[in-house]
């Protein structure tokens, strides 16, 4: 099988190369033209200048090209590179749950995280023909001749892959680097002189990095809040704190049907809310509809499409649908802890979407009773492992067990203590001091002092560093300057040179995710030679 | 006097409502939406964030309604902390930024005096020159600078205090390298006005008048010279008092005070309308309240002043 | 005045210099000598910058040390019948106990030299709270008393305002006051006159000379003006460039000045039994640069009289007449030289 893949692959090269030829043999008599001067647009932040200026480098010395640097605020950024107002941009993605279809789906035409004008109906057709595969190591060979559409035409530089900055003290135990960086507090202990410490010694102190935006997991959307709600609340499955597959959380069993639309979900008998209430169907039921119907939520749910794979939510979530017709959307309370969800397509991950934030549920009673401020210490109520103690704004989030937990027995912590520390180098600091027991960035000026530190945990992380050519425009609207802008990279020296935590190179467009771990294609060569051949094949003077 | 001040707190709120005509327009005018993320969100989800905080309707219809609200003293909704409102992000962190301000003020204050004192009375003695030299130091070392430094010599070395922290409840020891960081380029400031102001008052005539009485030192400085001397300083003081005690982005940052310098700065940042506007209403109001108690009590130090 | 009466104050060989940041000395006072009697007045006279102001600051030592210092002379203040001071080498402490209860200064320009910021009140009662130790109560009495002898209307009122509610001359009037509140023995009043208009001044000047009649104070008046001299005191030292070049008593300079200089200024003065204008001749040229003073008799480059030995020697204040001194060359060099007060009486 791998070796047919590969024959494609080399014939494809073949052809376009003998494509390229002939274009190149056709143009022959045409005078060639020189480069244009183009611009690197990049959001203010010292690690994203020093790859922007390394890059310019690489594209002057390997292509003869005058590159400028354009920096610009974070929110500015934003709004150009969604309005296709810049030539090269640098980008980053972070992964919402651990499948390849996170980052593949983000090149389809018109999809709204494309942002690079790319558009091939080919891997459009490929990527909707995935989901329907329910084998995984299946459904990876499709994402695979994707890939190799996606590399041949570089809509998009890979640059690296990120690796987790964990600090992490040496007492706290069932911690495991995974590839999400998530880390379940049910899991975790401390240990003192090798054994489990008492009770009041149970205590985590984190920095979670920032205040998060709002405890509501139906409206939150960023990592500090993901990392509160994974404490307060629990979906239908949760993530298996090694290898991130999806176990049951609330859903103790479930079944899904033979085509893959219908998942039978078997709620256990012990989940208990908070207040002692019951978790039951219907309060999924509840949860997810208020994120689906626009006029439930007083604010509206930023991540509210991760629903669109639910038979009838699409059209009512993106507007096509006014009003919301509850029986004629996929979810049914069977019994009270009988949930049936029936899916618009067979979406292969949709157990990992049930350890999703969006998908947790909340206790109905209290947020009609309370409104907005449902999510106040004095009336919040979860079905996590956790429960909210002391909310002080801006200085810390304090946590003890909850009582009502199914698996209350298995929890360890007595208390954790969120802060949000926004500067990398106090947290550091708070670390060094034994005040903080885990941090999951540090700052890149101290990358040598911290390498040295024990604590100090790299693990690959899935998430992307890469840049966007807006194929739309000239130059980049041709494939062959893209290839070559590609080829001129060495991501190796970026990575080792300017990057310096073991950040991984990135070839194709797909990090290694998912179960079994999808491998992607070879990507593009570093090849300085090849690339200046593309550029004199497109018409431009190359010395 | 009392007209004066009348006049003044009848115009004081003409001020703060031209303020926020112009705070309002420029965060709306300024690029970058507070929707925009690096995830996509649909369009009709954007769409839907806009009607929910009125961003739908026209400049002006917004500002009507918000100012319909400001002036029931409701400053609406933020626009990134979702479960909170301005008034409850403004109402929980100013006091932390108070106290540290107050504190450190009061700090900056015995400081910068006691060396511009020093410093005024012997010029160009070795005091002088020693006091002159700390004191440019404090002006040219940043907050960012002195503020780690603290932390690694008493915090990371000798363990004296915590790296960062704030206790609620009100003082603790983790005020004391905050105040003393965000103090020193303040008391740098004092100290050299403070000589300046001095050294310009003991040439006048009236202090060789206090000499000629046979008056001790202490008396011509206390009592006669530093009333004098001390003018420059107040009118230094007014909105130096405004800024330390609604916060400094960088003092609360190494130290991670829970205080409204932060969030002046990040709402900025995160184009977060509601929290934009509502520190700067307050931020304005207290200003022009400063400004009107230096006034007044530059007409107390100075009986030349006639507010009339 | 009584030639037997005791020196209140003897200023002998005073130099004092100012240290400037080159190092190099600018001799605002360069040998001086005069001295004054109870209840006498001694005139001083002089252009400015001919040292008489510096003198009298050095007096009271209220010149900051450094720049300022003295490498010579000698003042010596007579405290009381058995308590002779000298003050250019006594402690600062002690000095400062002097100043204002025994030794009082009134300056130029009344504008500046009131505290803008403080109360009339405040400042006339400091100096007897400083010195007697008197209580509020009593200090503010007193300031009332005497700020109606000095001639402010309306005392009890005027006394709770501040200096910039009062006019150039009412100001003068409260310095003067302000400087009599402990009834001190000397006076010493810095060009009292020349900030202020013509009607003005001769009001202070009428009250400055009724006080004197009243309370016998000694009194040093500096002026640059001879008329003020004439009307007021009694012996008069003319100064130039530092040093004292001509004593006497004030008629005996008005009718037969013996310097060049001193000529000078008389003939510069308007007289009331001139005849025409033309009578008043300024004197020619400059006053010197203190930093480099020239050579000789520091007059002589505008001296109409110059003769071979004036830009070579300095010439010795010498008795030329009975109780008439002068530095000056164009007089009998074998003349005893001045010695002081103690000296005369014999």
């Amino acid at each position: 099988m791998a070796r047919s893949s590969r024959l494609i692959a080399g014939g494809a090269v073949l052809a376009l190369l003998s494509a390229s030829l002939f274009a190149y043999c056709a143009r022959a008599g045409e005078k060639p033209k020189p480069f244009p001067k183009v611009e690197i647009l990049y959001n203010t932040l010292e690690s994203h200048r020093a790859i922007a200026e390394a890059l310019a480098q690489m594209w002057k010395d390997e292509l003869h090209v005058n590159v400028g640097l354009a920096n610009t605020e974070w929110k500015v950024y934003l709004d150009k590179m969604r309005d296709l107002d810049y030539q090269i941009a640098r980008a980053g993605w972070v992964f919402d749950y651990n499948d390849p279809h996170n980052i593949f789906e983000c090149w389809q035409t018109g999809n709204g995280n494309n942002r690079t004008g790319w558009s091939n109906k080919k891997y459009d057709e490929l990527i909707e023909k995935a989901t329907l595969v329910r084998d995984n190591a299946e459904r990876w060979k499709v994402y695979q001749d994707a890939e190799r559409l996606a590399v041949d035409e570089a809509p998009i530089l890979p640059i690296y892959i990120y690796v987790n900055k964990n600090m992490l003290s040496q007492k706290v135990k069932g911690w495991y680097d995974n590839v999400l960086n998530t880390h379940p507090y049910d899991a975790i202990w401390i240990e003192e002189d090798g054994k489990v410490a008492p009770p009041d010694r149970q205590k985590l102190n984190f920095n979670n990095g920032a205040e998060p935006q709002t405890l509501d997991p139906a409206i939150m959307s960023g990592v500090p809040e993901s990392r509160i709600a994974i404490a307060l609340y629990e979906g239908l499955t949760r993530y298996d704190p090694k290898d991130l597959h999806p176990i049951p959380g609330v859903a103790e069993s479930w079944e899904i049907s033979e085509d893959g639309k219908t998942y039978t979900f078997h709620l256990r008998p012990d989940a208990r809310w908070s207040n002692g209430d019951p978790v039951t169907a219907s309060d999924f039921v509840y949860s997810w509809l208020r994120v689906i119907d626009p006029t439930q939520l007083p604010q509206p749910a930023e991540y509210a499409q991760v629903f669109d794979w639910i038979e009838g939510a699409k059209p009512v979530i993106h507007g096509d649908v006014k009003t919301c017709d509850p029986t004629r959307i996929g979810l049914d309370a069977r019994d009270a802890r009988t949930l049936v969800v029936r899916l618009a397509a067979p979406c292969p991950f949709f157990l990992n979407l049930c350890a999703h934030s969006t998908y947790y549920p909340v206790h109905r009673a209290t947020v009609e009773r309370h409104g907005q401020k449902w999510t106040r210490p004095e009336n919040i109520v979860g079905n996590g492992p956790f429960i909210l103690k002391q909310w002080e704004l801006s200085a810390k989030i304090v946590f003890g067990p909850s009582p009502t937990y199914w698996g209350h027995e298995r929890v360890k912590l007595h208390e954790i203590t969120f802060f949000p520390i926004d500067s990398q180098d106090t947290a550091l600091n708070k670390f060094l001091a034994g005040e903080c027991d885990w941090l999951d960035d540090v700052p890149i000026a101290r990358a040598d002092e911290v390498k040295k530190n024990p604590c100090f945990r790299a693990s690959p992380f899935l998430t992307i560093y890469f840049y966007r050519f807006n194929c739309t425009k000239p130059p980049f609207d041709d494939p062959r300057v893209r290839r070559a802008f590609s080829m001129a990279v060495d991501k190796k020296t970026i990575c080792s040179k300017v990057e310096r935590f073991g950040e991984i190179p990135l070839k194709g467009v797909c990090p290694p995710c998912g179960n079994p771990p999808y491998k992607g294609v070879p990507g593009l060569p570093y090849d300085p030679e090849g690339a200046r051949k593309l550029l004199r094949e497109a018409g431009y003077e190359v010395p | 006097m009392l007209k004066y001040i009348l006049r003044r707190l009848v115009t004081a709120p003409l001020v703060i409502f031209l303020l926020l005509v112009i705070t309002f327009t420029m965060v709306r005018v300024a690029p970058g939406s507070p929707f925009s993320s690096e995830k996509a969100t649909p369009p009709e989800i954007q769409e839907r964030q806009r009607a929910f905080y009125h961003l739908d309707k026209s400049i002006p219809v917004q500002f009507i309604y918000y100012l319909g609200n400001v002036v029931r003293g409701d400053l609406g909704p933020s626009l990134k902390y979702k479960d909170l409102t301005v008034n409850e992000i403004i109402s929980r962190h100013w006091l932390p930024s108070f106290v540290l301000g107050t504190t450190a003020m009061a700090l900056a204050l015995v400081m910068g005096m006691t060396a511009g004192i020093l410093a005024g009375l012997k010029p160009n003695s070795r005091w002088d020159y020693s006091s002159m030299t700390i004191s440019m130091v404090g002006i040219t070392l940043p907050a960012f600078v002195t503020g780690p430094l603290l932390v690694v010599v008493f915090s990371l070395k000798l363990g004296w205090f915590r790296v960062s922290g704030w206790d609620a409840n009100g003082f603790s020891k983790d005020i004391v390298l905050p105040a003393i960081t965000l103090s020193l380029p303040y008391a740098a400031r004092i100290a050299r006005l403070m000589r300046a102001g001095l050294l310009e008052v003991v040439n006048q005539d009236y202090i060789r008048t206090a000499r000629a009485k046979g008056l001790r030192e202490h008396v011509v400085v206390l009592r006669h010279a530093l009333k004098g001397a001390l003018l420059p300083v107040v009118s230094f003081l007014g909105p130096a008092v405004a800024f330390i005690i609604t916060g400094s982005l960088v003092v609360e940052t190494i130290f991670q005070v829970p205080g409204l310098g932060r969030q002046f700065t990040q709402s900025a940042l995160n184009r977060d309308y509601g929290l934009t506007q509502g520190l700067v209403v307050f931020v304005g109001t207290l200003l022009v309240v400063l400004n009107l108690v230096v006034d007044v009590a530059y007409g107390f130090l100075d009986p030349r002043i006639r507010y009339d | 005045m009584s030639e037997s009466a005791p020196v209140v104050l003897e200023v002998r060989d005073l130099k004092t210099y100012f240290r400037t940041d080159d190092g190099a000395d600018v001799k605002a006072v360069d040998g001086a000598s005069f001295y004054v009697r109870a209840g006498e007045v001694l005139g001083i006279v002089g252009e400015s910058g001919s040292g008489k102001s510096v003198a009298n600051l050095s007096v009271l030592r209220l010149l900051p040390e450094p720049p300022a210092h003295h490498p010579s002379g000698e003042i010596f203040f007579q405290r009381n019948p058995t308590q002779r001071l000298e003050l250019l080498r006594a402690p600062l402490s002690t000095v400062r106990k002097l100043r204002g209860r025994e030794m009082a200064m009134i300056f130029q320009d009344p504008m500046t030299s009131l505290n803008p910021f403080l109360k009339v009140s405040r400042q006339l009662t400091e100096v007897l709270e400083e010195h007697e130790g008197t209580g509020p109560e009593e200090s503010r009495a007193r300031a009332l008393e005497l700020l109606s002898a000095v001639g402010i209307p309306a005392p009890e009122r005027r006394i709770d305002q501040y200096p910039h509610q009062f006019s150039g001359g009412m100001r003068q009037r409260v310095m003067i006051a302000m400087a009599l509140m402990c009834e001190p023995t000397l006076l010493v009043a810095d060009e009292p006159t020349t900030a202020l208009d013509v009607t003005i001044s001769a009001q202070i000047l009428d009250l400055l000379r009724r006080i004197h009649g009243e309370r016998k104070t000694a009194i040093v008046l500096i002026t640059h003006d001879l008329g003020v001299i004439a009307g007021m005191a009694h012996r008069v030292a003319v100064m130039y460039a530092g040093k004292v070049i001509e004593t006497a008593p004030v008629r005996e300079l008005f009718k037969k000045p013996l310097h060049p200089y001193a000529q000078g200024l008389l003939a510069s003065i308007p007289r009331l039994d001139a005849t025409r204008r033309e009578e008043l001749k300024p004197i020619g040229g400059s006053p010197p640069d203190l930093r480099a003073v020239p050579s000789g008799c520091a007059f002589h480059p505008r001296c109409p009289h110059r003769f071979e030995p004036c830009d070579k020697k300095v010439p010795p204040l010498l008795e030329v007449e009975p109780g008439h001194y002068a530095a000056c060359f164009l007089h009998p060099q074998d003349k005893p030289p001045y010695r002081g007060p103690e000296e005369e009486k014999k």
